[in-house]
């Protein structure tokens, strides 16, 4: 079976615009979540942190006449698509080629709120005549092929592949291998694979308040918003074209548990890992690293850390095991590529992402302190291991490719 | 100093079709200014937002000009 590269990244999260700034900041343990300022007669809304993306101005990215056309899930999801070109050095000819998946969380919510708010709120009779094209869940891939004379425009989406669910936070990293050549079903030569999400609703509204001189509680976890892309090819391809290589993505899995709608269970996070195990032909044991999904709620963290522990058995105290939600906050369909590119650049420089804000270790007992940077050694095969709403978990496999990847 | 009528108008077509504003004159066609239906409906949309005034659909399809949208828009 041929191998499945990773070879561009792009990606845009409340640590900043680029893969670089999201991961210094991953790195160095800088946190995107602050508290929330809402604006006036919004106040008693009960959010207090979000994890925006707070550095971004549209009118900085988008013409003005294609910015009320564009809800803020597809402006992120055109930036991140634009770096990962970039960055994988793609030309003309092999995006034409290329299938663009997208995953989101929830859609245009940005749309969806404005809708409301003109509707019930002020009473108005007609709605923006673009509402349904701007805020679907597929607009992101639709606007991105049809609105844009940037380097976006050659991207020509396979109507065949034209997918966007099932995402929620799980769901961002759905199918990879599937569309990639000699991967199970694959038959295209490349694809990009486009993660999009908002967390609670439209976060464009918000100002930040003034942070805490410290961050100590785990509940600083919040909602956030986002986007990451990577480029996946076969090897052959990359190596053709002499691409940079960032990784393979060696294996994958998916399972949905069919429990509750929002309690996770392990046994799905379990099914989900040892089927990625297996499609990579991995023990255990030859895992170093697992990028866990550690939303930091009650529910979720000891549930992933018994998943953890069931897979992985004597290993698990062995594992280094960390969660960046606290850096990037939670940011749903975005969640799983985000991560996978945290992942990702993981093994490019060896490095791990520490767990910020974390307290309670006895609950996740095998989890990495907060601000620990654990070196990494040799082959590191990590694994992301997303749940999300509805029972769905993902888990990719990623292996380093040292020197000489064709062997 | 706020913008009359006139220059809501003019701006918002020309921002929505990228176009030069001194182009789009009172007596343009709007079809030949490449404003179809679904932007006229945009249009009233924005103008209904900007304005205060209520836009009948009927209406929205008999405007011709530049300039029946601001005879339109005169409350």
């Amino acid at each position: 079976m041929a191998r499945v590269v990773i070879t561009g990244l792009g990606c845009v999260s409340a640590l900043g615009l680029g893969v670089e700034r999201f991961w210094s900041g991953l790195v160095t343990g800088e946190t995107g979540v602050r508290p929330l300022v809402w604006p006036a007669g919004r106040e008693a809304v009960k959010v207090a942190i979000g994890a925006k993306v707070w550095s971004y101005e549209p009118g900085d990215w988008f013409p003005a006449n294609q910015i009320p056309l564009l809800d803020r899930f597809s402006q992120f999801a055109i930036l991140a698509a634009r770096q990962a070109v970039a960055d994988g050095g793609l030309g003309q000819e092999a995006i034409r080629s290329a299938a663009v998946v997208l995953g989101t969380g929830c859609g245009g919510k940005e749309t969806e709120e404005q809708t409301y708010r003109h509707l019930y709120r002020e009473g108005r009779g007609r709605v923006h005549p673009l509402t349904i094209p701007r805020g679907m869940p597929s607009a992101a891939t639709e606007s991105g092929q049809h609105r844009l004379g940037h380097p976006w425009t050659g991207l020509q989406c396979d109507h065949r592949l034209r997918l966007f669910g099932p995402c929620r936070c799980a769901g961002g990293l759905t199918h990879p291998r599937r569309l990639c050549p000699g991967g199970p079903g694959g038959r295209y030569r490349r694809s990009f694979h486009l993660r999009v999400a908002q967390g609670m609703g439209s976060l464009a509204d918000f100002v930040p308040g003034p942070m805490p001189p410290v961050l100590r509680e785990s509940k600083w976890r919040g909602s956030g918003e986002g986007a990451g892309v990577v480029v996946l090819e076969s090897e052959a391809h990359a190596l053709a074209r002499d691409a940079k290589i960032y990784a393979e993505l060696a294996g994958f899995g998916l399972s949905s548990d069919a429990g509750h709608i929002t309690d996770p269970s392990p046994n799905g996070a379990v099914v989900a890992m040892r089927a990625a195990l297996a499609d990579a032909g991995l023990a255990p044991a030859a895992i170093d690293y697992v990028n866990a999904h550690g939303t930091g709620t009650r529910a979720n963290d000891p549930c992933e850390t018994r998943a953890i522990r069931q897979v992985f058995g004597p290993d698990a105290d062995r594992l280094v095991v960390s969660s960046t939600k606290a850096a990037h906050g939670h940011a749903m369909g975005a969640s799983g590529a985000l991560e996978l590119i945290a992942t990702t650049l993981a093994i490019r420089d060896g490095v791990v992402p520490p767990t910020l804000n974390l307290l309670d270790r006895a609950r996740g007992a095998i989890w990495t302190m907060s601000r620990t940077r654990p070196r990494l050694a040799g082959s590191v095969p990590p694994c992301p291991t997303p749940f999300a709403f509805g029972g769905l978990n993902g888990g990719p496999r990623l292996r380093r490719l040292s020197s000489a990847p064709g062997a | 100093m706020a913008q009359s009528i006139d220059e809501i108008v003019v701006g918002l077509i020309a921002r929505n079709k990228g176009l030069d504003p001194s182009t789009v004159i009172p007596a343009a066609e709007l079809a030949s200014l490449g404003i179809t239906s679904l932007d006229a409906i945009s249009l009233a949309y924005q103008l209904e937002e900007a304005l205060g005034v209520e836009i009948a659909n009927a209406d929205i399809e008999s405007l011709r000009t530049v300039r029946d949208i601001t005879d339109r828009c005169v409350v």
